[in-house]
């Protein structure tokens, strides 16, 4: 007999009981399956029923983050041979409400990505769509912000950051990490904008850096470290303003 | 941009129990160096309290040397001392990644973290030479 | 049925779509304008182009020479006057995005970098590392944000125009989470909904990719143009077919055979490994049949071979390629060459347009991988597709613009009406289907397996036919088809039965149309007819559907200034 694997899958239909119960499935064994393949696998022959999200298979797109044994992983680049002989178990990723089996709803994150405001602010409104030249940024400046640029918005962190589970209203890792990429460009000029939504009880402030936020992330973003310079960066500017005595 | 507010479908919201920085290490690591904060306010208050009994002339700080002999007292000193430096630790590491960058002409996080070292040690040595001599 | 309505309504938040809304927004912000996507616009597949963006920005370079790469790229079957705008256009694109935060890679002085790329007579492919798809993808994205008039439909799938007497009236469209149908009634829609690349088993393309825009055009009576045409791609990893950019080719990484030779010398000596997609590509087959190729358990495969770039170079220009390798592959380019085989790639032909995104359903547009301009003729190069998206995506918004202000919306009785018969369809086919037998999961690889062996880099007259007679069958399984789940939220295997649905349709017309075009010409490469017939075959394929299957007409190709001339490099 060929070999096999248990992957137990976190089940959730409101349609159905709107019970949050667990299913398992033996599927034969492949040392080069990813745990998306397994599901792919599970849903084409097994039961058509259980949903997910995937898209690009390439660990770029941010669709498939699951809790993979309590771990925030992207499924199609963890393998099944990571935990063969043992098993498998897929949950939704924690700290989002579940809308089905695998599936969260991250429209809590979408909204606060808008609100950071993850786009060039220039004072001067027509210097974004002057097309004559593009503005000068010498590689030495692009590295400033780079690694936190590279954000897939595929929520690990936010699965991983027990404040976020804790209190949801905090902005979280990934909303964080942007507005310190977009405050960090040379050419951005909005810093002042973005700092009333990070530097407050929501924001920064309420990081205690636990720091798995960085464990998880799949593209070495590192937003641990991006709110605690955001935070340094809001107490300078908060100590500067009352020494000379403009209110923030 | 305005996403169409249609009337959602019941999600399930599973809850956080209360010893869920239980399940990892990196939690628990987190929760003790949480706690270790308590210890750093103590051994400040230890501090200022050996502080104040040299203020108050020979015999209180005689005093306050003698009872810092007591069994309980070494614990205690040594669990703070635990804490302070897990703490310390931590700390460094943390500043690092704060201070420190990737790329050429920057100090990059483990050398920013050294210097940490390096600065702690020499102040160490420094007031290890003033109590010496 | 619930009617929402709008002025605008993008299908697609990919690089096009979103290109398209930030247009339609900055020209006119009153319009009520909206994206309709399946996936969250960031999750769109451009997220995964890798290598870079082509436009004319440096001083030894000029639009005509960027023109005529990709006329005879495209072996003469582009439409010059397209390319033409199409070039002239790009250089505003490119900077657009930089000042819209696109981080390019940089010279010293700060501007913006160029690197080189196959069947580019110049370096003009920008790139913001090898993650240059993601970048544009966040870019515009994270820009579209700022406008508080547009409106998204995040996971919820266009599933039938709403057509009025050759009008477009809106679109029926299914909102995954709660699992309901509702009207999106627009006088404008722009459909932006990418490639088909998931016919194919062996493809560089996300799971999303399903043809459906060009379905939804097709079933509405909108022909879909040069479908024949898909692209190969050289570098596919082994098993998953995930891509290897061109890039690291264009950064001077080598192909090599079982021998240890480049063989790219006997193909294209000049151009070598930079030669044009479809070239290097038949080229790894021809080693592959004369047993020049490496074995294993996944297939035949040649090297690509980047260690003599060194570690600080692919770390700083391929990255990914790096991260790919490691995460799925299991090896190292820094310390061993990249097994690879040519992978289905990209969608040359597609929904219709001219060059400014209309189609002949009034009101109609398209702009992307789904349409066919077209700039591509029978192959696409690489880098194009991106500025592409961005040249198009904003001319068809433009376009928009002025046709949503003085078309009149439909009555919604008439859409109520439109959208009944629709729904009574969608009912019958997909989910009322307690009867059926079939799964969607059997038909869908059966389709794949055929549209690889059948319909791949070569083709021949028995296997186009014996496809078509697969497809047919597959398609009378289909009218067979059982979902095991009835209910709604997030049912995602009723998204999948559409979807197959849509990729049998277009499966149908690329089978169909590469049969009857008897001739070689660019990524199509018929064995038993190797040579490009000018005399009968310099013409678009034009296909309509018919009640007896595909229809297929033909359209002149535009020339401007250049001649059909041999292809050679
Ligand atoms: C791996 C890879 C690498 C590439 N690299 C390059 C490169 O380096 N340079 C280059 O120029 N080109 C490259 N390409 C090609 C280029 O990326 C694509 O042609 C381009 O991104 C397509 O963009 P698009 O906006 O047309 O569609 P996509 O980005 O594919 O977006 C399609 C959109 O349509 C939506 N959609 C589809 N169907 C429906 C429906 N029924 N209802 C609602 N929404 C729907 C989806 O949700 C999605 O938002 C690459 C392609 C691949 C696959």
């Amino acid at each position: 007999m060929a070999d096999e694997i248990k992957l137990t899958l976190s089940r959730y239909n409101p349609d159905k009981d709107g019970e949050y119960t667990t299913q398992t499935y033996t599927i034969p064994y492949h040392n080069d399956w990813s745990i998306l393949d397994a599901l792919n696998h599970i849903k084409a022959e097994l039961d058509g029923s259980i949903s997910y999200r995937w898209s690009c298979r390439m660990a770029v797109c941010g669709s498939c983050g699951m809790m993979v044994n309590g771990t925030p992983r992207l499924t199609c680049s963890t393998y099944l041979n990571e935990f063969y002989p043992g098993e498998i178990s897929l949950e939704p990723l924690a700290n989002f409400p579940v809308v089905r089996d695998l599936v969260v709803d991250i429209s809590d994150f979408m909204a606060k990505l808008t609100s950071i405001k993850p786009w060039i602010i220039r004072k001067n409104k027509k210097d974004e769509v002057d097309v004559s030249s593009e503005y000068l940024q010498t590689p030495a400046q692009m590295t400033v912000y780079r690694q936190q640029s590279l954000c897939i918005n595929c929520t690990l962190c936010y699965a991983a950051c027990p404040v976020y589970g804790l209190h949801p209203e905090f902005i979280g890792p990934a909303v964080i990490a942007l507005g310190y990429r977009y405050n960090n460009d040379s050419r951005d000029e909005g810093k002042e904008e973005r700092r009333k939504v990070l530097a407050n009880e929501a924001g920064v402030w309420k990081c205690t850096v636990v720091g798995d936020c960085t464990e998880v992330c799949p593209k070495h973003v590192d937003p641990s470290a991006a709110i605690q310079r955001t935070k340094v960066d809001s107490a300078i500017s908060w100590f500067f303003s009352k020494l000379t005595g403009r209110g923030e | 941009m305005n996403i169409p507010s249609a009337e959602v479908t019941k999600t399930y919201r599973r809850s956080i129990p209360n010893t869920w920085w239980l399940k990892k290490s990196s939690y628990v690591l987190f929760m003790l160096r949480e706690l270790s904060s308590v210890f750093v306010a103590l051994y400040a208050l230890c501090l200022l309290s050996l502080v104040y009994a040299v203020s108050q002339g020979p015999e209180s700080y005689a005093a306050w040397v003698a009872g810092s002999q007591s069994g309980w007292m070494i614990l205690l000193h040594v669990v703070m001392g635990l804490f302070v430096l897990y703490h310390t630790v931590t700390w460094f590491r943390i500043s690092g990644r704060i201070f420190g960058r990737e790329g050429s002409g920057a100090l990059s996080p483990a050398a920013v973290t050294a210097l940490n070292y390096v600065i702690w040690i020499v102040i160490s040595l420094g007031v290890m030479y003033i109590i010496l001599s | 049925m619930e009617i929402l309505s709008h002025d605008i309504l993008i299908v697609g938040g990919g690089g096009a779509g979103l290109r398209a809304a930030i247009a339609i927004s900055q020209s006119n912000p009153s319009l009520k304008t909206a994206i309709v996507s399946k996936v969250y616009p960031m999750r769109s597949h451009t997220v995964a182009a890798e290598g870079g963006s082509a436009a004319v920005l440096k001083e030894d370079d000029n639009h005509d020479l960027h023109a005529y790469d990709t006329i005879k790229g495209s072996d003469f079957l582009a439409d010059q006057d397209a390319v033409e705008a199409f070039v002239r256009d790009a250089t505003k694109e490119v900077i657009q995005i930089e000042r819209w935060g696109c981080p390019w890679n940089r010279e010293e002085d700060g501007r913006i970098a160029a690197r080189w790329f196959g069947g580019m007579s110049r370096k003009r492919t920008l790139h913001a590392s090898d993650k240059t798809g993601f970048h544009l993808l966040h870019a515009l994205f994270q820009t579209s944000l700022k406008y508080d008039s547009l409106m998204r439909y995040d996971e919820w799938h266009v599933s039938a125009l709403l057509v009025d007497d050759g009008k477009i009236a809106g679109v029926l469209a299914i909102d995954t989470r709660r699992g309901t149908f509702s009207i999106l009634a627009a006088r404008t829609v722009i459909l932006c909904t990418g490639g088909v690349g998931r016919i194919y088993a062996f493809t560089s393309n996300a799971g999303i990719l399903t043809g459906d825009g060009a379905a939804l055009a097709y079933r509405s009576g909108a022909p879909l143009k040069d479908m024949e045409f898909i692209q190969f791609h050289p570098s596919g990893l082994l098993r998953t077919g995930i891509l290897i950019t061109e890039a690291s080719r264009g950064e001077g990484g080598y192909l090599f055979n079982k021998e240890g030779k480049r063989f790219m010398e006997n193909y294209a000596p000049t151009k070598m490994e930079l030669a044009p997609r479809d070239i290097v590509s038949r080229s790894i087959m021809e080693e592959i049949a004369a047993k020049r190729g490496f074995e294993g358990p996944y297939g035949s495969y040649v090297h690509l071979d980047l260690r003599h770039l060194g570690e600080p170079k692919i770390m700083e220009k391929l990255p990914m390629v790096r991260e790919l390798c490691l995460d799925f592959a299991g090896m190292d380019p820094v310390y061993e060459p990249i097994p690879i085989r040519p992978t289905m790639h990209y969608t040359m032909g597609g929904v219709h347009t001219d060059k400014d995104g209309k189609t002949p359903i009034a009101g109609l547009l398209a702009a992307g991988e789904a349409a066919c301009v077209s700039i591509h003729g029978a192959n696409r190069l690489g880098s194009n597709s991106l500025t592409e998206l961005l040249v198009f995506g904003a001319r068809a918004g433009r376009t928009a613009v002025e046709y949503a202000s003085s078309a009149k919306p439909c009555p919604s009785e008439r859409l109520q009406a439109l959208a009944k018969e629709k729904m009574d369809f969608i009912q019958k086919r997909y989910i009322r289907t307690e009867n059926g037998t079939e799964r969607v999961g059997a038909i869908l690889s059966e389709l794949r397996k055929t549209m690889d062996e059948k319909v791949g880099i070569y083709r021949r007259e028995e296997g186009l036919q014996e496809a078509i007679q697969i497809i047919q069958r597959l398609k009378d399984r289909f009218n067979r088809i059982r979902l095991t789940q009835q209910s709604k939220v997030f049912n995602t295997e009723l998204i999948g039965a559409m979807e197959l649905d849509n990729m049998l349709e277009v499966a149908h017309v690329v089978a169909m149309c590469a049969m009857i075009r008897k001739e070689s010409r660019g990524g199509h490469a018929r064995k038993d007819f190797p040579k490009r017939d000018d005399e009968q075959f310099l013409h678009h394929s034009l296909t309509f559907q018919s009640p007896d299957g595909p229809r297929r007409e033909t359209l002149p190709v535009t020339f401007t200034k250049w001649k059909p001339e041999e292809r050679k490099y």
